[in-house]
């Protein structure tokens, strides 16, 4: 097993992955390898000239399934989830915070998923909680049409990536129905229909025209939503802090408010 | 009358009812059905007032026989009545649960003809939705005071949770202003849901397949400031409700005044927003942090300081239990140090396994150290960033937002102890009245 006093501090490389799940661990695996710690690890969407040396890694299945297999074993399943869900969530330095955090496990073990005070740790488990957070919200965001052959039709637009995370969710609630989820900030979509879902990328995505039927339901419910309210309390701030401003412009009974842009 | 126009009108004399959780059920599908329910509920969106949406809260009718002195629906108030059809109720229903705008239905209904016959049509709506539609999400319903006990039973298996509204916190008042209503109208039901939820357990470990009775608990409400309770007798009240009839939720909801009666409090009257939020924050501290409410209010002092919070104040005179230690001391007295709450015990109690804790790792832990830094210290050392004048203590403990209600909604008399010309007082006045052990 490598020391990490073996290691050379931070290599002047940065190493520039797919910006899959499987492409970041295979940089992992590569750090290993090379026995260096790349100053950084960017997805190369997001990757701009810099004065390093930059080192495209290539996603290799058998390394990913490796560094899978020694975390799980190493570190353990929790710490292997962890990891996937600090993935998902959209956070700065979020690469090398999660190779740092395995090193750390496959030196320590399987305590270091409590060692929170540590920066890696504390930041990689915060983002599972930031993750989890919006993932909550989007279980009651999300807000479907109805078309004529019965699909339900949702386009949200959500920080990071939680499709994986609602899929149990909405599956388990509309286990009968037929129903796509687009992430219009990722640019993927869930699919769901009778019994069978997929997860795709899709590039560009927008939902066909709403019979007047369906738009008398989303009056409906815009009324509703307007009546229930106790004018006597009226509170601004409150709803903002619970229902920020982001998700207006996906909430039907938030259309034609000012601040949503429809 | 179009179903949309009864919509606004029994929405609109339903939204006083302040429950709208959907938490407490568990449910998934069993794969033939629509929808399911999660333990923690799920909020669908936000009124303007900030109050979550949980679920489609309407009433069955507003066509009401009683006529209650506090109530917007009492039979000699002239406003427009309206009366779902159960089917048209249920099909709304399913529909908004469709496009997840909610995560089920919240019924409740004024009294139309008798109490039996109301809790018969709301029976109908439920049946459809639960039988026919073979609906999975969450019921909340109102058991109707006065119903047949059989009625009540048939809601009790068709609902996830139910509730008997208190309404007012004494038999005195509740003679004065419901004449229509009486303690023992409305705790026998209660009494009556609580046990059969616990039959139903029992019968529940017997038997795997019995149907669930009320599986998300009984809840109630009661208005605040309509009548002359104190804060004290308020919170006895909830902590027997809790203790003897095993709610599960006791809301709060302040009066909002919504007729012209000797009564009652003048039209003019704001509703009591900060009292409301205290008795709110003492419910917290009874459910989760292990206080009784005689250690938060007394004889003596029956009601909330509105400067602090009920913990705040409950520390303010047990200073000699402080400071506390956060690398030794049980889970029971972390949760009673100010500004540190259940969640960040549990962050405390967890990594405290895997290293010594000090001031630096707990703010890493996110653990919000404004008020908690006076009243811990780390290995035996407070914080050295801290210094100890009582000017900081009160800036800590008294909140801004709490200081600003203060000031908005109450009366200059009732901080007449300051001996202050009635101009605003300053924070370090409010200092000196919480030394003062207010």
């Amino acid at each position: 097993m490598p020391d990490r006093t073996a290691v050379a501090d931070a290599a002047d490389v940065v190493y520039i992955y797919d910006g899959s799940f499987e492409g970041l661990l295979s940089c992992v695996f590569e750090s290993y390898a090379r026995k260096e710690i790349p100053s950084d690890i960017v997805p190369e969407e997001q990757y701009e000239l810099s004065l390093y040396p930059t080192r495209f890694i290539e996603t290799n299945h058998l390394h990913f399934e490796r560094v899978k297999k020694g975390v799980a074993d190493k570190i353990g399943k929790d710490a292997l989830t962890a990891i996937w869900k600090g993935y998902l969530c959209s956070w700065e330095g979020k690469e090398i915070a999660i190779l740092h955090f395995i090193r750390m496990g496959m030196r320590d073990g399987r305590r270091v998923i409590y060692d929170l005070a540590n920066d890696y740790v504390g930041r990689l488990m915060k983002s599972n909680t930031t993750l989890w957070n919006e993932a909550h919200h989007y279980m009651g965001f999300v807000r479907f049409s109805v078309y004529e052959n019965n699909a339900m039709v949702s386009v949200i637009e959500p920080k990071h990536k939680i499709l994986p995370i609602i899929k149990d969710h909405f599956i388990d609630r509309y286990k009968n129905e037929s129903f796509l989820i687009y992430d219009k900030t990722h640019r993927y979509a869930l699919i769901y229909s009778k019994g069978r879902n997929i997860i795709i990328p899709a590039d560009d995505y927008s939902p066909p025209q709403m019979s007047g039927e369906e738009q008398k339901l989303h009056d409906m419910w815009k009324l509703f939503y307007e009546t229930i309210e106790i004018k006597e309390r009226r509170n601004e701030r409150c709803r903002m802090t619970m229902m920020p401003k982001r998700f207006w412009s996906q909430l039907h009974e938030m259309s034609g408010n000012k601040e949503a842009n429809i | 009358m179009e179903t949309s126009q009864k919509l606004q009108i029994l929405a609109d004399a339903a939204k006083y009812d302040v429950a709208c959780t959907s938490s407490g059920a568990d449910r998934s599908s069993d794969g033939f059905s629509m929808g399911n329910a999660m333990a923690s509920g799920i909020c669908h969106s936000f009124s303007g007032d900030g109050r979550c949406i949980s679920l489609l809260k309407v009433l069955m009718s507003n066509a009401c026989a009683y006529d209650c002195a506090y109530c917007l629906n009492r039979r000699s108030n002239d406003v427009p009545r309206a009366t779902f059809t159960p089917r048209e109720l249920a099909d709304l229903t399913m529909n908004f649960y469709r496009r997840n705008y909610i995560e089920g239905l919240f019924l409740s209904s004024g009294i139309i003809k008798n109490p039996d016959y109301t809790c018969e049509r709301m029976i109908e709506t439920l049946k459809i939705l639960r039988e026919e539609y073979r609906f999975g999400g969450y019921i909340h319903a109102k058991a109707i005071p006065g119903a047949d006990s059989l009625l009540l039973q048939r809601i009790g298996y068709l609902a996830d949770r139910m509730s008997v509204n208190i309404e007012l916190p004494s038999q005195k008042s509740l003679v004065t202003l419901a004449p229509d209503k009486s303690k023992s109208s409305i705790l026998k039901p209660m009494g009556f849901i609580r046990d059969s939820i616990s039959q139903n357990k029992n019968e529940l470990v017997r038997y795997k397949s019995t149907p669930k009775f009320a599986s998300a608990g009984q809840s109630t409400q009661m208005i605040i400031g309509a009548t002359p309770e104190t804060d004290y007798s308020i919170l006895k009240l909830s902590e027997a409700l809790y203790g003897k009839y095993s709610l599960k939720r006791v809301f709060y909801s302040a009066y909002i005044p919504v007729s012209e009666n000797p009564l009652l409090p003048a039209l003019t009257t704001e509703p009591p927003l900060l009292r409301e939020h205290r008795l709110y924050q003492a419910d917290w501290l009874l459910r989760f942090y292990g206080f009784s409410a005689d250690e938060i209010l007394s004889e003596q002092t029956p009601d909330f300081n509105p400067l602090l919070d009920p913990k705040c104040n409950w520390v303010v005179n047990n200073m000699h239990r402080f400071p506390v230690e956060i690398n030794s001391a049980p889970k029971e007295e972390l949760l009673r140090v100010p500004g540190i709450g259940v969640k960040s015990v549990f962050k405390i109690l967890q990594a405290r396994r895997s290293c010594k804790l000090s001031f630096e790792s707990l703010k890493k832990l996110g653990v919000v150290l404004k008020r908690a830094r006076f009243f811990i210290t780390c290995g035996g050392e407070f914080d050295p960033a801290v210094s100890f004048s009582p000017q900081e203590a009160a800036n800590a403990l008294i909140s801004n937002s709490d200081m600003k209600k203060f000031r908005q909604k109450e009366q200059y008399e009732q901080i007449d102890f300051l001996s202050q010309p009635p101009a605003l007082p300053q924070r370090e006045d409010y200092f000196k009245c919480l030394t003062g052990q207010l």
